[in-house]
């Protein structure tokens, strides 16, 4: 069920760094990160505001270039791409999932979840995109514009969008951010499933360790460091960890 | 409040500049007409004055209207020796003027178009011009000519040059060169002064003068010497003091300025001005709808509605401020583009003083600015006034449509039935053709006005038309276009809407000149049956003695030579008369009958006439009556009708008598053209140079196969058409600052689309593809409706001028070209925003709220 066929893990970043601005007000946000997301793993990447989190996602992605350290996506490596390829490799290996849906809202459910591919140049033969929107529930919403969509569907939408093209990985950014609770569970539903049952590697920014128990793994970011990287927390054990680290 | 203002287009910069730019060019046109039009009439003011100079009083011919060109008026010269008679008389001098140009090495020093005038020497103190080098003519066989033409052919005192006259090329030698007072330009002009002797045998002018220049004696004023002078001679003649002359002539131009070229460039102004009110509405409108939430904090911490409301109006009017103001410098400059316009595609360049400053003229600049950038800013602020407090909280708020706006289409559609209905009005209409022009101007803009206003219904399906090869092309660039293009139909109508009119009027002008072509090149074919048609260079007339040599030249079997003049009926109608030899004319002439025959032109008596319908109609006079005509020096003809003919284009309002009754009242000897058959069996080009050769001593003359003839008309049609598509031109430049307006305010407000687009795989080139291609449909849906709709007004046009003859055709090339021109023009217009797009990072536009 895996994609692209490299050995190794999905994503891999060494000695990660990303400061921001220069001399006395340089900030780092990321510090000497070394981290590995194993295919087929679901991560939860966790930590308080300013802990570097959506910085070391962006890097992840390529959205953002680190200032030190490298990251390797399906063994390529991000640092040496141009903005060509870099923008192709996201396309092909990338999905994502933002905490504000970012639907167009001209286009329609199945238009929205069919871009990844019409952008790539390519022709949805196989109903795909059909499938996936089945698969996330909303094969009988297909034809509605977002607005006519409540913001769970919206995110189900999302979701379809970020797993038709079948990526090596799926960011996901504060996904339930912007939902209900009950909503926002079955937005993690989907993205266990997209794991359990096809082998999707995932990885979430939270900051609900609720959210971040359904995980097979935490990673608790700090000052740009990585505190704490467990597997198999339940949600009392998240919540403590978060406790730990930031009694504010 | 203000300061408020001054805040929000400091943070606007780029809107602020490219709405201003889109009011400012229509700014400089309306100041640039002003500023050239009073330009003009300043020379024409100068060249009248230095005409006049020493002149106390001038007698000359009495004429109650304005002849052509072919019969210029004229006086016994035995007047003059009677003037100078008169007491208090100090001297008195015999003035001719006729046109001929110069021949230099053989060839026709063809100025541009404007006159070449051939004056006859005139003492002092009445000399208009000043000596640059050499000296005056001093006896037959002598001239000399105005500096600029002197310098521009190399000719300096001793040179030997030729004039063209009506009796032939006259050999003459330089003596000097002149300038023309102190006027600063009097255009392609040129000046050719010799002996009143030399003037009077060149031009068939024996024993007769065009006018008489008078100087006063010590003590006696030109109004008690015009007064005693005037007691002296006949009725026919008219005496003025030379002040009056001169101001009497300048308000003559003057008034042919202010009553068709100022409004004509003007009219030019006011669509640029119509156009760039349709940006300034739709840039506020889109600001407005993207600053909900800044208004409606506005609002919550206390603004009331009217403060809101004045915060927009105040930022239109600063635009509209400086707008006016630079739009005023700017006119300067488009009035030194006119001149060049002019000088290119009009035949003879215009004299023209310098530019002046006038309070005026800042005045309208600054006024026309403020009043169209705030009255097209009213509509949004009013819907800005709307917005509720509640906007700063909410996201997606929308502003309460007005209660009226559902009945948009309703009005759209009674606004085109008006302005339909006063095209037609005008079209019918008996009054003054500048009155009936306006009125037709006013439906055409209603009838744009409307259907910019329900643009917006059409947006969906035309884009998807428009869109449809872009949609085929790979990669999702195509759609997203189409899409964003769609889900704002107002924006995109709107910005369509002023590339529309640019285009629609180019349109317009393009099928009306297509039609106008068609109709002249269509009655040359049927009513001329000649096979050469001899014309005079710029309109002129050609000598009557070139018809002897016509006549005289091996191959030429029929020549039918056309004289003509204006006249005017009892009852103050216009009518033209033509005489010409009824023999000839009627084998030379085939003429669509409405009663009466061939025969009837045939054997027509020097007392008869057949007339066009149109006079017929006038007068209300069938075969058998008499049309009665009066000659602007007061003679006076009758002639009975022996036949009625239908000709819209070439014998309008006509009638055709003999030469013989021609003369009876009419003076004008040199034809306007002369129309020549070949012999059966000779080949006409041959026949054509023959000809050709035989007018040598007639430079003025040029002879033309029909078909060459044909396309001389269409190619002055199409000089014109150029014209008016330079000047229609800048209302498309507008609209292109429109589109670029509209599509930055668009990537501002998708700023964080883009940034997802990106994410998930979209690259800057398809970003930028992306944005051009919403352009190119934008753009598109302005040409094809513009075009469509330039199509149906010129139809409704020809439908209301059927009666004139005037055709109606589809140049198709043309239409299609503009089409191509429009999409270029998106393309164009794309270049800035997809570059401002592609510049977006993507994790700002992630983060941009």
């Amino acid at each position: 069920m895996q994609k692209g066929g490299a050995p190794g893990p999905a994503v891999h970043a060494e000695g990660l760094g990303r400061r921001y601005g220069s001399g006395e007000a340089a900030i780092d946000a990321l510090r000497d990160v070394d981290i590995q997301f194993p295919r087929g793993e679901f991560t939860a990447v966790m930590g308080p505001s300013g802990s570097g989190k959506s910085t070391l996602l962006h890097c992840l992605a390529g959205l953002d270039r680190p200032t030190s350290g490298s990251v390797t996506i399906d063994g390529t490596a991000l640092s040496g791409l141009s903005d060509r390829d870099l923008t192709v490799l996201r396309r092909s290996a990338i999905g994502f999932i933002f905490q504000s849906f970012n639907l167009l809202p001209m286009l329609t459910a199945r238009e929205n979840v069919a871009l990844p591919l019409r952008i790539a140049g390519e022709r949805d033969s196989d109903g795909r995109v059909d499938a996936v929107l089945a698969d996330v529930g909303l094969a009988d919403r297909a034809g509605h514009k977002p607005s006519e969509l409540s913001g769970g569907q919206q995110q189900r939408v999302a979701i379809a969008r970020a797993l038709v093209a079948e990526p090596t990985v799926i960011f996901a950014d504060e996904p339930t951010g912007n939902l209900d609770s009950a909503s926002g569970h079955e937005i993690l539903e989907l993205l266990r499933r997209a794991v359990d049952e096809r082998g999707r590697t995932v990885v979430m920014v939270t900051h609900d360790p609720r959210a971040a128990s359904i995980a097979d793994r935490v990673v608790m970011l700090s000052d740009g460091r990585v505190v704490m990287d467990r597997a198999g927390m339940d949600a009392d054990q998240v919540y403590e960890a978060v406790r730990t680290l930031d009694p504010a | 409040m203000i300061r408020l203002i001054f805040a929000g287009l400091r943070q606007r910069k780029l809107r602020a500049a490219l709405t201003a730019i889109a009011i400012l060019l229509g700014v400089a046109m309306v100041t640039g007409t002003l500023v050239l039009t009073s330009q003009i009439t300043r020379a024409f003011d100068e060249i009248f004055q230095a005409a006049n100079i020493g002149v106390d009083v001038r007698v000359s011919p009495r004429t109650d209207f304005e002849g052509g060109l072919q019969s210029v008026p004229t006086l016994p010269e035995s007047l003059v020796a009677k003037v100078a008679q008169v007491d208090g008389v100090q001297k008195a001098a015999p003035e001719l003027a006729a046109l001929g140009s110069p021949v230099v090495n053989g060839e026709y020093v063809q100025s541009t178009g404007a006159p070449s005038f051939v004056f006859s020497l005139t003492p002092d103190p009445f000399r208009a011009t000043q000596l640059a080098s050499g000296s005056y003519p001093a006896r037959d066989g002598e001239v000399a000519v105005n500096e600029g033409l002197a310098s521009a052919q190399g000719l300096s005192p001793g040179s030997r040059l030729g004039i063209a006259t009506r009796t032939g090329v006259k050999e003459v030698t330089l003596t000097g060169t002149v300038t023309f007072a102190n006027v600063s330009s009097i255009g392609g002009t040129t000046i050719v002064i010799a002996t009143k002797d030399d003037v009077q045998r060149w031009f068939g002018l024996e024993g007769k003068v065009n006018s008489i220049a008078v100087q006063a004696a010590p003590g006696v004023t030109p109004q008690v010497l015009a007064r005693r002078i005037a007691a002296a001679m006949p009725a026919n003649v008219e005496v003025r003091t030379g002040q009056q002359d001169a101001a009497d002539q300048a308000q003559q131009t003057t008034e042919a300025i202010n009553t068709f070229l100022r409004p004509a460039l003007l009219a030019f102004g006011v669509i640029a001005l119509f156009v760039g009110a349709f940006i300034i509405f739709n840039t506020f409108s889109i600001t407005v709808a993207q600053r909900l939430r800044e208004l409606g904090l506005l609002r919550t911490i206390g603004a009331s509605r009217r403060q809101v409301m004045t915060s927009v109006v105040g930022e239109a009017f600063v635009i509209g401020l400086v707008a006016g103001l630079v739009g005023l410098a700017a006119g300067y400059g488009f009035a030194a583009l006119l001149v060049w316009v002019f000088d290119t595609f009009l035949p003879g360049g215009i004299p023209v003083a310098g530019a002046q400053l006038s309070w005026g003229i800042a005045l309208t600049a600054l006024l026309v600015g403020v009043l169209v950038s705030v009255v097209a800013a009213l509509i949004p602020a009013l819907r800005a006034s709307r917005v509720p407090p509640v906007a700063a909280l909410r996201e997606g708020t929308e502003i309460p449509r007005g209660r009226l706006s559902r009945f948009t289409p309703v009005f759209a559609g009674l606004l085109t039935i008006g302005g339909v209905v006063l095209i037609v009005l005008g079209l019918n209409s008996e009054a003054q053709a500048t009155q009936r022009l306006l009125v037709m101007a006013l439906g055409a803009l209603l009838v744009f006005f409307a259907i910019g206003g329900l643009l917006r219904y059409l947006v969906p399906g035309l884009s998807r038309v428009i869109g449809w090869p872009l949609e085929r092309l790979p990669g999702a660039s195509g759609s997203l276009a189409r899409q964003n293009a769609t889900r704002n139909p107002s924006r995109t109508a709107a910005t369509a809407a002023a590339l529309m009119i640019g285009i629609g009027l180019v349109s317009f002008v393009a099928v009306f000149a297509q039609g106008l072509k068609a109709s002249v090149t269509g009655a040359i074919d049927t009513t001329l049956r000649g096979d050469l048609i001899v014309s005079g260079k710029s309109f002129q007339p050609i000598p009557e003695a070139s018809v002897a040599a016509v006549r005289a030249t091996p191959g030429v079997s029929d020549v039918v030579s056309v004289l003509t003049d204006g006249a005017r009926t009892p009852g103050g109608g216009r009518a033209t008369v033509f005489g010409l030899d009824p023999q000839a004319a009627a084998r030379g002439l085939a003429f669509e009958w409405v009663d009466g025959s061939q025969d009837a032109l045939r054997d027509l008596a020097p007392g008869q006439a057949v007339v066009e319908q149109d006079l017929a109609d006038q007068e209300g006079v069938g075969v058998g009556g008499t049309v009665r005509v009066r000659t602007s020096t007061g003679d006076t003809a009758a002639y009975r009708v022996a036949g009625v003919f239908r000709d819209r284009i070439l014998f309008e309002g006509g009638a055709i008598v003999s030469q013989a009754g021609f003369a009876q009242a009419f003076t004008a000897r040199d034809p306007i053209f002369v129309l020549a058959t070949v012999q059966p069996g000779q080949d006409p080009v041959a026949v054509k140079d023959a000809v050709a050769t035989a007018l040598t001593p007639f430079p003025v003359a040029e002879v033309r196969t029909n078909a060459e003839y044909r396309d001389e008309i269409s190619s002055r049609v199409d000089s014109i058409l150029y014209l008016l598509y330079v000047l229609l031109a800048m209302s498309v430049v507008i609209s292109l600052f429109g589109i670029v307006n509209t599509l930055v305010l668009s990537i501002t407000e998708r700023t964080r689309e883009i940034g997802m687009l990106r994410a998930i795989g979209l690259t800057r080139s398809q970003l930028r593809r992306m944005v051009r291609y919403e352009s190119v449909i934008t753009s598109g849906i302005g040409g094809v409706i513009g075009v469509i709709l330039g199509v149906v007004l010129a139809w409704v046009f020809s439908l209301g001028l059927r009666d004139e003859g005037i055709l109606f055709r589809i140049p198709w090339t043309q239409l299609v070209i503009f089409v191509v021109v429009a999409v270029l023009a998106g393309v164009l217009a794309a270049v800035l925003p997809a570059r401002r797009a592609a510049k977006l990072d993507p994790l700002d536009a992630l983060h941009y709220e």
